[in-house]
C-alpha cells in the first residue's frame, strides 16, 4: 500500500532532475496547506484542493474538494472523477500531475511538475513604459508633422487653389471658402457685400490691389487735382519716409494707390481717412512748391485758415455771368440784378410790415415777415430752394397791368418778350373792338363812295395808331420807376422806346457760394442758433450784399482737433474740426474725371 | 539671487545665467517695442500692416525661428557665454518677450483667421514653455525627496519583491482571502494613461483595498489565522507606501515631460501657421 510522487524539476539550462517521495496509504492529498502530502505553493490552489486515491482493484479516482475545480485531461471537473487511465493529465494551479504506470513497490505513481513560466507572480514591468510618456501619448514628432501639414494644407494649399481655380472641382467639393481664413479683418460697411468674393479686389495673386480695379466700380470718381499738380504740390519724400516707400515698392506695394489712403480690412471706421495731415502735408506750405497757385496755405481751421472766399457773381450779363472768388474781408458785392432790400422787408414797422399785417394769416404773415416766409429748405435740408416770385412775392407785388372791366389782366412773370407781346395784343385787340363797335352800331347813313371808304380807313388807322401809342406808354410805364417790373428788376431801356426793346437783366445769384465745401444747414439746426446768428440780413439795404458769415463766426463753435484734445468734452461750442469736416478730397479745385487723369499720366510717362 | 558665480562647480539656474543678462535684454526689447508703439502716429489705424507693424512682425518671426532652433542646439553641449545654459536662458527670456512684440504686432486686431491662429499657437507655445520652466524649478527637489535615493529600476524590483513576499505570506491563508491577495499582486497598476499618471492618488488601487480588507478582517479572527493576517497586513503596508511613492514619482515625471508634448508639436504648428500668415499677406497684398 504505497503511493509514489515523482517531483520533476527543470534547471534553466534544461537539465531535468526527479526526486521521488513515497507515502504509505491509498491516497495522496494536494493543497497549499502544510498538512497536505503534496504542497503546492500557489495562491490559485486551495488549502485542501484534491486527493488521488486507488481502490483494491487498482482503479484511480480524483476527489476534488467542494468549491474547487481541476482540469483533468483538459476538461474542467468537480466532485469525484474516475477511474482515471494511466497517462491522465491533472492540472492544479500551475502544477501538472501525470499518472504513470504502477511500479513494483507502488500502486499509484504520479509525476508532478511546476510550470515555471506561469509561476512568476510579478513579471512584466517595463521600466521605459512605466516611467516614460512615450506609450501614454502620441509621439511629439508625429503630432508635429500632422499639425504642420494640416495647417499648410488648410491655410495655404486650399486658399491658393480656390483663388486660382474658383470654378474647379476642389472649390466645389470643399464646403468652406478657404480664402476667408486669410481675411485679416472685417471689410468696411460699404464693401461688406464683397466679403465672400476676395478675387473681386485681389485679382491676381502676389499683386497689390490696383487702382484700375477700384475704378471698375467707382468709375466717375474725380481726382483731387491734375496728377502733375499733385506731384508738384506734394512735399518731396525723403529720409525715413523714402526708405519706407522704397521697401514697400520692393515688396510689390507701390505708394500713392487708392489703397494707400483707403485701407480696408480694418473694421468700418477707417476706409475713409479723416486726418488733417491728409491735407496739410501739402497745403500747409503749398506756395513754396507752386508759386503760381491761387490756393492759400492752410494748416489748421482754427489757427491758419484764410478768410472764406465765396464765388460771387460780379457782373451779371445776358450771356455767361462773370464770377470771382472774393474774400469776405474785402466786403464783396454781388451783382444779382435784383432790387431787394432785406432791411425793409424784415423791419417791424414800415410799409411791408403793414402790408403783412393786412394779408395776415392767409400767407403766414401773422408775426410779420421773417426769413422762413421766403426761404424754404430744399429736400434734405442742406441748402435752400430759390425764392420764387409767384410763391413768395406776388401776394404783395402785383403784376396786374389793366383792369379789364373787372377782370385783372396779369403779366407773365419771367418772360419780358412775352409781357410786351401780350400787352400789345391786348391794346390792339381793344382797338379792333372799338372799330367793330363803331361800324356795327352806326345808324348814320352815308353816301357811298370814295370819301366814305376813306373815312373808314382813316378811322382804323387812327385806332391802331392810338393802340400803338398806348402800348408804348403802358410798356414804358411798367419798365419805368413806379412800374411793376421796375420795382424789382434792372431794366435796359432802348434808346428809342417805340422799338419796345426793353430788356430785363436776368437774376444772377450763386447756386453755391462754396462749391468745394457745400454747407449743410440741416447739420446746424441746433438749439440756440437762428438765421440771424450767422446772416446779418436785417440791416442789409441791397441785394448786392453777400450775407455770408465770416470765418470767425464759425470759429465760435468749430475748434481745431488739437484744441479739442486739450479742451476735453464734446459739446456745442467745442466742435472738433479738421479739413474734412467741410472739404472733401476727390472734388478738388481742378477736379476732372480720374480716368482721364490716369490716361494723361500714362501719356506723360510714355 | 544674482550672486556672482566664481566657482564653476556652484550651480546657477539657467534663469539667473550671467546675472540675468537675457532677462535684461528681453525687458529692453519689450520697453523699446512699447515705446515705439505708443509714440508713433499711425494713420489710419494701428495694425500689422503699418511700417511699424511690419517691423515688429519681422522681429517676431526672427525670434520665433531662432527660438525653435534650441531643439537642434541642445544636442550639442558646449561651455561659455554661448553654452547650452546661456542658450536656454536666452530661449526663455526672448520667448517671453514675444508676448509683447507679437501682441503689439497685431495692433489688438483679432479674428477667426490664420493670422490670429498663428498668434494663438504662439501663445500656447509660450504658456506651455512657461509651465515647463515652473515644473523644472519646483519638481526636481520634490522628486528627489520623494525618491530618497531610490532609482527607477529599484522601485520596480522592490515591487516585484514585495509581490513575491505577498505570495509567500499568503500561502497559509484561508481560501476566502486568496482572491483579495491575488488581485493585490496581479493588478498592481502603475503608469497607464496620461490621466492616471497626472491624477493625485489612485482610486482603485487593489493593494490599498486589500490592506483595508485585512485590517477590518483582523478583528474577526483568532489564533493562527490572526497572526497570518497580521503578517499580510505588514507586507501590504510596505507595498502600499511604495506604490504611493512610485505613483508620485510617475506623476512628477509626467509633469516634467508633458509640457514638451504641447510645446514641441505646437512650435511646428506655429511655424506652419506663420508661413501661411506671411504667404497670405503677400498673396492677397
Amino acid at each position: 500500500m504505497t503511493c509514489t510522487i515523482r517531483n520533476l524539476k527543470r534547471s534553466p539550462t534544461g537539465r531535468e532532475s526527479i526526486r521521488e517521495r513515497d507515502f504509505e496509504g491509498t491516497e495522496i492529498t494536494f493543497g497549499r496547506d502544510a498538512q497536505c502530502d503534496v504542497r503546492f505553493e500557489d495562491l490559485s490552489v486551495a488549502l485542501y484542493h484534491a486527493r488521488l486515491s486507488y481502490d483494491p482493484e487498482g482503479q484511480i479516482y480524483l476527489h476534488i474538494q467542494d468549491g474547487q475545480r481541476v482540469s483533468v485531461n483538459n476538461r474542467i471537473q468537480t466532485g469525484t472523477t474516475g477511474p482515471l487511465p494511466i497517462g491522465s493529465l491533472i492540472k492544479i494551479g500551475v502544477f501538472t500531475i501525470t499518472l504513470e504506470a504502477p511500479s513494483e513497490k507502488s500502486d499509484l505513481v504520479a509525476l508532478v511538475e511546476e510550470n515555471a513560466n506561469e509561476a512568476d507572480v510579478s513579471a512584466g514591468f517595463d521600466e521605459q513604459r512605466v516611467f516614460g510618456l512615450t506609450r501614454a501619448l502620441p509621439s511629439k514628432r508625429l503630432m508635429a508633422w500632422v499639425f504642420s501639414f494640416a495647417i499648410l494644407f488648410l491655410y495655404i494649399f486650399l486658399p491658393v487653389q480656390i483663388n486660382k481655380n474658383p470654378e474647379g472641382d476642389l472649390s466645389k467639393f470643399i464646403p468652406i471658402q478657404a480664402d476667408l481664413f486669410w481675411n485679416s479683418g472685417p471689410l468696411s460697411m460699404m464693401h461688406s457685400n464683397l466679403t465672400h468674393d476676395c478675387a473681386s479686389c485681389h485679382v491676381n495673386g502676389w499683386e497689390a490691389v490696383k487702382d484700375s480695379t477700384c475704378l471698375d466700380c467707382h468709375e466717375n470718381l474725380k481726382d483731387h487735382a491734375p496728377v502733375i499738380d499733385m506731384k508738384k504740390g506734394a512735399p518731396k519724400v525723403a529720409g525715413f519716409d523714402a526708405t519706407l516707400r522704397d521697401v514697400s515698392e520692393a515688396f510689390g506695394r507701390p505708394a500713392e494707390r487708392c489703397s494707400s489712403c483707403h485701407v480696408e480690412h480694418n473694421n468700418r471706421a477707417h476706409i475713409l481717412p479723416n486726418s488733417q495731415s491728409l491735407c496739410t502735408d501739402c497745403h500747409s506750405d503749398l506756395d513754396r512748391r507752386m508759386a503760381d497757385t491761387e490756393i492759400s496755405n492752410v494748416s489748421d481751421f482754427e489757427l491758419s485758415h484764410p478768410q472764406f472766399r465765396p464765388v460771387v457773381i460780379t457782373q451779371a450779363s445776358f450771356g455767361t455771368a462773370k464770377t470771382e472768388k472774393i474774400s469776405l474781408d474785402d466786403n464783396p458785392k454781388g451783382n444779382s440784378g435784383l432790387k431787394f432790400p432785406h432791411d425793409i422787408h424784415l423791419s417791424d414797422t414800415g410799409a411791408v410790415a403793414k402790408m403783412a399785417g393786412t394779408l395776415g394769416e392767409r400767407y403766414g404773415f401773422a408775426d410779420g415777415v421773417d426769413c422762413a416766409d421766403c426761404h424754404r429748405p430744399e429736400a434734405g435740408g442742406a441748402l435752400y430752394d430759390p425764392v420764387s416770385m409767384t410763391n413768395d412775392c406776388a401776394m404783395c407785388h402785383s403784376i396786374v397791368f389793366e383792369d379789364d372791366g373787372g377782370t385783372l389782366r396779369t403779366l407773365r412773370h419771367g418772360e419780358p418778350e412775352d409781357v410786351i407781346a401780350s400787352m400789345r395784343d391786348f391794346y390792339d385787340a381793344k382797338a379792333l373792338a372799338n372799330i367793330r363797335d363803331a361800324e356795327m352800331n352806326s345808324g348814320t347813313r352815308r353816301r357811298p363812295g370814295r370819301a366814305a371808304s376813306l373815312r373808314t380807313l382813316n378811322r382804323r388807322e387812327l385806332a391802331f395808331k392810338q393802340s400803338e401809342q398806348r402800348t408804348i406808354s403802358k410798356v414804358d410805364s411798367i419798365f419805368s420807376e413806379g412800374g411793376a417790373c421796375y420795382d424789382c428788376h434792372v431794366i435796359n431801356r432802348p434808346v428809342d422806346i417805340s422799338t419796345l426793346e426793353f430788356k430785363v437783366r436776368p437774376i444772377s445769384i450763386s447756386d453755391a457760394f462754396y462749391p468745394r465745401s457745400p454747407f449743410n444747414h440741416n447739420a446746424h439746426n441746433i438749439e440756440g442758433l437762428s438765421c440771424e446768428s450767422c446772416h446779418v440780413a436785417e440791416s442789409s439795404k441791397t441785394s448786392d450784399d453777400i450775407l455770408l458769415p465770416k470765418i470767425n463766426i464759425c470759429r465760435d463753435c468749430h475748434i481745431s482737433e488739437a484744441s479739442f484734445r486739450r479742451g476735453g468734452e464734446f459739446r456745442v461750442g467745442a466742435f472738433p474740426t479738421n479739413c474734412l469736416t467741410c472739404h472733401s478730397f476727390h472734388d478738388g479745385p481742378h477736379a476732372q474725371e480720374t480716368a482721364n487723369m490716369l490716361d494723361a499720366a500714362e501719356t506723360m510717362n510714355e | 539671487m544674482a550672486r556672482r558665480n566664481n566657482n564653476p562647480a556652484q550651480h546657477v539656474s539657467f534663469l539667473a545665467h550671467r546675472r540675468y543678462f537675457w532677462l535684461k535684454v528681453s525687458i529692453a526689447i519689450c520697453v523699446l517695442s512699447l515705446f515705439g508703439y505708443v509714440s508713433t502716429d499711425f494713420d489710419p489705424v494701428r495694425n500689422g500692416g503699418t511700417w511699424y507693424g511690419y517691423t515688429l512682425g519681422v522681429i517676431g518671426t526672427l525670434l520665433i525661428l531662432w527660438l525653435s532652433v534650441l531643439g537642434v542646439r541642445k544636442r550639442a553641449i558646449t561651455a561659455g557665454h554661448w553654452s547650452l545654459k546661456g542658450w536656454t536662458s536666452a530661449h526663455v527670456y526672448l520667448g517671453l518677450s514675444l508676448i509683447i512684440v507679437a501682441t503689439l504686432h497685431t495692433g489688438f486686431q483679432f479674428g477667426w483667421n490664420v493670422h490670429t491662429l498663428a498668434y494663438f499657437l504662439m501663445m500656447i507655445v509660450i504658456i506651455s514653455g512657461s509651465l515647463g520652466i515652473f515644473f523644472y524649478q519646483y519638481l526636481p527637489q520634490r522628486m528627489s525627496t520623494n525618491r530618497s535615493e531610490m532609482g527607477e529600476g529599484d522601485m520596480l524590483t522592490e515591487i516585484k519583491n514585495l509581490n513575491q513576499l505577498l505570495d509567500d505570506t499568503a500561502q497559509p491563508l484561508d481560501n476566502q482571502y486568496i482572491p483579495v491577495v491575488q488581485k493585490a499582486i496581479e493588478k498592481t497598476r502603475i503608469g497607464g494613461s496620461i490621466f492616471m499618471r497626472l491624477r493625485r492618488g489612485h482610486r482603485r488601487c487593489e493593494t490599498r483595498k486589500a490592506l483595508d480588507f485585512f485590517r477590518s478582517e483582523m478583528r474577526n479572527v483568532e489564533g493562527d489565522s490572526r497572526s497570518n493576517i497580521i503578517s499580510m497586513i505588514s507586507v501590504l503596508e510596505r507595498k502600499n507606501s511604495l506604490l504611493v511613492r512610485v505613483r508620485k514619482h510617475i506623476r512628477y515625471k509626467a509633469l516634467l515631460q508633458i509640457w514638451l508634448y504641447v510645446h514641441i508639436p505646437m512650435t511646428f504648428a506655429l511655424i506652419a501657421a506663420l508661413i501661411a500668415h506671411i504667404v497670405s499677406v503677400f498673396y492677397y497684398s
